[in-house]
């Protein structure tokens, strides 16, 4: 049989075919059936014959339906080695139809905003969500897919992500233009449940090595006895990179990543204060169309950028102009209004400060200490502007001040540090974290202990890791459903989107998750990925994750 | 292969070397006999009894003979007389066709490597490697002005039957379409000044490129008179610059963003100078309106799928532009959806590739060639290919051609497309009275995987024989 459609996966499949069509064949000897003379055995020949040419035609009809299609629709019948898998999700974002409806039935829906909804469906028009509940009426030729038996979710958000879908020169190009929608970490990231990221654009802040200023309260005689610092040769036992770079952090001699430092945490030294440019966007998996969420997610600042009188005094003084520059212009358009025409104020600060002023977007820095995380919650409360804490491993001292400041916290719940020699009671990392902020009322986010996908795995230093992350702050004392809210409607109000992702609700973007078990459980895989109502991700087809099934 | 086949031997690339000891064996006992040799070009020549695949309308010619006169085919058919004192080929048992035409045969520039780094980024984790990013080199080159013509090695393309090809500088320049000249280190111009083609990733400064000279002039924008003197063919663009400024961004500066010339400038009402005189276009803005207008294609050579969908949109506000998408097999598997069908050329490596990200095989020409996209393939994109491929180029086109594409469309893929992209069709291509003799002489079938190259003929010269 001569095919010529194209041919991924070529020669097995072709053989396959033959077998199928010349195997009733050869069953079917034609010529000992005419040399009898018996109207049974010719009747019963007969039957064979149908039988055999049924049997040839519906072979015929499979090997036509398994005919191999470059758009990968079709699994491959041999099973493991399925020549076109990643294409199946290639054809579905693109859609030219106005309107496309899909519909979720039968998942047990966490919305995590209200409550949840057993055996319920999720209307899914043109990628917004537009019916939740119980008792939904799918339309005609609504695409359906069933989630009996499945957990749904929203999309979980990582507030700190990296290395995914976007590539920096470092110079803060353009977000658009740097967009690579066909990055394999996409996958990666949807396959535990990422649907939404915060990526930093210009490298000036996060996960960089800095010079840490020396401890008066902890010497290092103190830290290591028997230790004296002046017979201390370091070249001996420092690699070159820490003695150019002067950094504590010691790095992993198989990965080069920075092993993840668990003595006292240090003050930051002052730095000056630097934006930082972060974006949100989505996974959306091989399709550039809604990638972008936002363009600027934060007001950002360098950790230490708001330590040291000097840099606090400076950052008083911008805040404060900001204030009176929005009066002034408060004025001076009510006198417009009025028939005035005198100048407009000038601007004497930058955009970004005025937004945040006026609480349309947030700040974002790092504070770890008790007294960083006091300066930044006091100045927040000044200034009465949004204010998010990265880090925030010693805010269990001080919750109430966050919780007056209106404050969230971004954390880590497996981040581990020591307390300071002398302030053990009220320094260092504690497990229970989570619950003191929860009952505090302080909202909290959960990050990743690494930002990118790297080599750590799920339970590693790794952005994949982020659900069991979000589980850590449950054994640290927080509900289920703050742990939830940890990874989905707190980062996504954070962020300042909370009326386009983080929960399930209706007119809210589509981005959902199918689970086959509960969200945070460790053995609980990503089925299905929707985002703004495409399948982006199957376990089936995409395979970056394993894809048995669980009895 | 006479010699082989009276030894019993079949010829295979691994016995190379014997049957090479085997033609100079048999060259020299049959010198007195027969004065075929490589480096005769005086007379007429004639292959008899050959198989022919035309590549036109006549279709494949069993039986047929091919007559050369003076570098150009004279008569192809089943008859063809000849003078008695033609050199006669006998081939009977091989086949004929025309000979490749590369698309794309990079250009080392040996300005780059002034021990720049870049940073890649693999899997999250940056490295920094040697050398500049093709796609941030965004000065403009043409080609055959900076081109020695003793720089070009062309043995090994001559080896793989490559008798034209497209040469290419990495980055953005004008090409140039070349052929090998009177021996394999000189180089001979077919057509000196060729297409445009641009290196692009999914980064802003090669997007902008793209951005600011496909988007129609601004009226506001105030021409620029060409520069004399601008290093050679280099012309101050994008690096210098910037993002944002069209080819205008050279040394007399002051030229408005996005300053591409406006079409036609005597209708540019804001132009404060006289604008009676047609101001003349430098050969780069030149180049960037007849691609805008669609009269030439614009070459478009990929570094990733995501950059195939950025060109894609950008595309979208340049109706009329035409692009020849120079991509590996497997972006083109990711992005086969979104390329735009009417207005697209695809060019292949001809092989079977790899889905990305999995072990699975695929075959990408016959994909494109469901999508109805017209392809080219071009041999030897990276020179591993070509030494691998060399002698036994049909092992690709066999395997292409058993697993999803027809015979007749590998070998238009492989010669009579890329002619017409090149617009040097009338000269190559085809096997047709009046072209260039440029042929492979096979001992076999193209579309066996097992035949090899016997002889390459290069405007009627033998110029390279197995």
């Amino acid at each position: 049989m001569k095919i010529d459609v194209p041919v991924s996966g070529p020669m097995q499949r072709m053989d396959d075919m033959d077998c199928k069509l010349s195997e009733p064949w050869s069953k079917w000897n034609f010529g000992s059936h005419l040399c009898v003379n018996n109207m049974k055995k010719l009747i019963r020949s007969a039957f064979q014959v149908i039988v055999a040419f049924s049997v040839v035609m519906s072979a015929y009809h499979t090997a036509w339906a398994q005919r191999p299609m470059p758009s990968g629709e079709q699994p491959n019948p041999s099973g493991g080695s399925g020549a076109t898998t990643s294409q199946a999700t290639a054809e579905k974002p693109a859609n030219p139809k106005p309107k496309k409806v899909l519909a979720v039935v039968g998942g047990d829906i966490i919305t995590v905003t209200k409550e949840r909804i057993r055996k319920g469906t999720i209307l899914i028009e043109d990628g917004k969500i537009v019916q939740v509940g119980q008792n939904i009426e799918v339309p005609e030729g609504a695409e359906k897919i069933d989630a009996t038996g499945k957990v749904i979710t929203p999309g979980f958000v990582a507030i700190s992500m990296s290395g995914v879908a976007a590539s920096f020169d470092g110079q803060g190009g353009s977000l658009a233009d740097s967009l690579n929608p066909y990055d394999r970490n996409i996958q990666l990231a949807l396959g535990v449940g990422i649907t939404t990221g915060c990526i930093q654009r210009s490298r000036a802040a996060g996960g960089q090595r800095r010079r840490r200023a020396p401890e008066e309260n902890f010497p290092e005689t103190n830290r290591f006895p028997g230790f004296d610092p002046n017979e201390f040769e370091a070249s001996n036992f420092l690699s070159p990179e820490v003695l150019m770079f002067g950094d504590s952090t010691p790095l992993c001699p198989c990965c080069n990543l920075p092993i993840l430092p668990t003595e006292p945490i240090t003050p930051i030294p002052p730095s000056p204060i630097v934006p930082v440019l972060s974006s949100v966007i989505k996974m959306s998996y091989q399709s550039l169309d809604g990638m972008v969420l936002q363009e600027q997610a934060f007001v950002e600042l360098t950790p230490g950028a708001l330590s040291g009188p000097v840099n606090q005094a400076s950052w008083r003084a911008q805040l404060t102009r900001g204030r009176e520059y929005l009066k002034e212009q408060a004025a001076h358009e009510q006198a417009v209004r009025e028939g005035s025409r005198a100048n407009p104020p000038r601007k004497p600060v930058s955009d970004e400060i005025l937004s945040l002023l006026k609480r349309e977007i947030a700040l974002r820095i790092a504070g770890n200490r008790v007294s960083e995380i006091r300066e930044l919650a006091q100045l927040a409360k000044e200034f009465n502007y949004r204010l998010v804490v990265s880090g925030a491993t010693e805010a269990w001292v001080v919750p109430e001040e966050l919780a007056e400041a209106g404050a969230s916290v971004v954390i880590s719940p497996r981040n581990r540090r020591e307390p300071r020699f002398g302030e053990e009671d009220r320094s260092g990392s504690w497990i229970e974290l989570p619950r003191v902020l929860e009952e505090a009322g302080v909202p909290f986010a959960v990050q990743a202990l690494a930002d990118a996908p790297t080599l750590g795995g799920i339970v590693g230093r790794d952005l994949t890791g982020l659900p069991f992350d979000a589980a850590f702050a449950v054994r640290g004392g927080a509900s289920e459903t703050k742990a939830l809210a940890s990874i989905t409607i707190v980062p996504a109000t954070m962020l300042g989107l909370q009326n386009r992702i983080g929960s399930i609700e209706v007119g809210k973007d589509a981005d959902l998750l199918l689970l086959d078990g509960p969200p945070l459980d460790y053995r609980t895989y990503v089925e299905k990925a929707i985002v703004n109502g495409n399948v982006v991700y199957d376990r089936q087809v995409d395979k970056v994750y394993p894809v048995f099934e669980r009895e | 292969m006479k010699i082989a086949n009276v030894f019993g031997l079949r010829h295979s690339p691994n016995l190379a070397q014997s049957c090479g000891l085997a033609t100079m064996c048999w060259l020299i006992a049959c010198a007195g006999f027969f004065s075929f040799s490589s480096t005769c070009v005086a007379g007429d020549v004639i292959i008899e009894n050959v198989t022919i695949h035309t590549v036109s309308e006549k279709g494949t010619i069993k039986n047929g003979s091919v007559l050369v006169r003076d570098g150009k085919i004279a008569e192809v058919g089943e008859k063809v007389t000849a003078p008695l004192t033609a050199k006669r080929i006998d081939g009977s048992g091989k086949h004929v066709m025309p000979g490749f035409v590369g698309l794309f045969y990079p250009i080392e520039s040996n300005e780059n490597g002034g021990g720049e780094t870049r940073t890649v980024s693999v899997g999250g984790r940056t490295f920094t490697v040697p050398g500049r990013s093709p796609a941030s080199n965004l000065s403009f080159t043409i080609l055959s002005e900076k081109l020695t013509l003793d720089s070009i090695d062309w043995g090994q393309p001559t080896r793989l039957g490559i008798t034209t090809a497209q040469l290419i500088a990495p980055g953005y320049c004008q090409t140039a379409i070349a052929q090998q000249g009177k021996d394999r280190f000189t180089t001979e111009y077919v057509q000196p000044k060729g297409h445009l083609a641009v290196s692009v990733s999914n980064s802003a400064q090669s997007l902008d490129l793209l951005r600011n000279n496909l988007r129609e002039p601004s009226s506001g924008a105030r021409p620029e008179t060409p520069q004399a003197s601008s290093g050679g063919g280099f012309r101050g663009f994008g690096g210098r610059g910037g993002r944002g400024g069209g080819p205008g961004g050279g040394p007399s500066g002051g030229t408005p963003p996005g300053g591409t010339p406006p079409a036609n400038p005597n209708a540019n009402a804001a132009t404060p100078s006289a604008p009676a005189t047609p101001v003349e276009l430098t050969p780069e803005q030149k180049l960037w309106k007849e691609v805008r207008d669609g009269e030439r294609a614009l070459w478009v050579n990929v570094n990733n799928a995501a950059a195939i969908l950025h060109v894609t949109k950008i595309l979208s506000d340049a109706p009329k532009t035409k692009v020849v998408w120079i991509a590996n097999g497997p972006d083109i598997f990711l992005a086969l959806n979104k390329i735009v069908k009417d207005r697209s050329t695809v060019v292949l490596a001809p092989q079977i590739d790899l889905v990305p990200n999995s072990r699975n095989r695929v075959n990408v020409p016959a994909l494109v060639l469901k999508e109805k996209i017209p392809f080219a393939f071009s041999f030897g994109m990276r020179p591993a290919e070509m030494s691998r491929a060399q002698a036994t180029p049909t092992f690709a086109l066999g395997i292409l051609s058993k697993t999803g594409i027809s015979e007749d469309q590998v070998l238009r893929a492989a010669t009579r497309t890329p002619a017409e992209l090149l617009g040097i069709n009338a000269q190559v291509g085809t096997i047709e009275a009046g072209k260039k003799a440029n042929l492979i002489l096979l001992d076999g079938s193209p579309f066996e995987t097992t035949t090899a190259i016997d002889t390459v003929f290069l405007d009627g010269r033998a110029i390279y024989e197995d």
